[in-house]
């Protein structure tokens, strides 16, 4: 079965002026292997919500295939994808402050305890900015370059900040019992 | 020292246990009918505008063919090409909103 036998016929174009370019199945499925398992924790814990995490996914690739992406190479979908993902959490946190009533849903379910602290929970303290760069640091092993890049900072901005959120993530954890 | 607290803590945060990932398929589907959405949604502006267009053409034309005319024929007078003037109005008003 063709798209064209399931769907209304509408000519779409495959490729633009300039050589931009959707993304093709076979590719997409290709990256979706590769960086969506990443891509979903860093949604998970960043956004501090596990349940919208895979919302969040969804709509990040949903994205990325709307997108005249094709001519980038795999490092810089990447980039755009981090980027994209971060967007869409702030954009629903923003959200989430004019509706008390997904805000509360979202504290709520900020995922299990991990051994007899709740770190998630102490992680969720940090603003987006801070646990997205020590997410990208410690968890994907970032250098400074790749985390701006994916986060659209200077380089000299990620160490700066890097350092402050590291400093009041231990401060965090010190206060919460955190000493192993 | 504060380097290996948060070192040991975002290990633990990221060893805690995730729901699966959704189908690749699902999403490929989902972005070709959004893709099909968009086209549909453009083609359709595209539609209106042209119907527009040559609404006012057409008001432009019938006015311009009156008041020619109203110089030659009796029974043409102001309100007649008023008239008309309205009725051309009123398609275009019918066509905009159909859409």
């Amino acid at each position: 079965m063709t798209w064209d036998a399931v769907l209304p016929v509408v000519a779409i174009p495959a490729a633009r002026s300039g050589g931009r370019a959707l993304i093709g199945e076979a590719r997409f499925h290709q990256i979706y292997t590769q960086l969506a398992p990443a891509l979903r924790g860093y949604l998970a814990r960043i956004g501090g919500d596990t349940t919208s995490a895979e919302d969040l996914l969804q709509e990040t690739f949903l994205r990325l295939l709307q997108a005249e992406v094709g001519h980038l190479a795999d490092a810089q979908l990447r980039s755009y994808l981090y980027r994209t993902a971060t967007n869409l959490v702030r954009d629903r946190w923003r959200a989430a402050q004019r509706d008390p009533v997904v805000a509360t849903a979202a504290e709520s379910s900020t995922g299990p305890a991990t051994g007899d602290l709740d770190i998630p929970r102490l992680f969720a303290k940090l603003t987006l900015r801070e646990r997205s760069l020590l997410w990208l640091a410690y968890v994907e092993e970032c250098d400074h370059r790749e985390i701006a890049e994916r986060l659209g900072f200077s380089p000299l901005s990620v160490r700066v900040s890097l350092f402050r959120a590291r400093k009041r993530f231990a401060a965090i954890l010190a206060k919460g019992g955190f000493h192993r | 020292m504060s380097e290996e607290i948060v070192r040991r803590a975002m290990q633990e945060l990221s060893q805690t246990p995730l729901a699966p990932l959704p189908d690749g398929n699902r999403i490929w589907w989902l972005a070709e009918i959004r893709r099909r959405q968009e086209a549909a949604r453009r083609v359709s502006q595209t539609m209106t505008r042209v119907r527009i267009i040559t609404s006012v053409a057409a008001l432009l034309a019938g006015s311009g063919l009156a008041i020619w005319l109203g110089n030659d024929l009796p029974g043409l007078t102001f309100l007649t090409t008023a008239g008309l003037l309205c009725a051309t109005a009123a398609a275009v008003r019918v066509v905009m909103a159909k859409e």
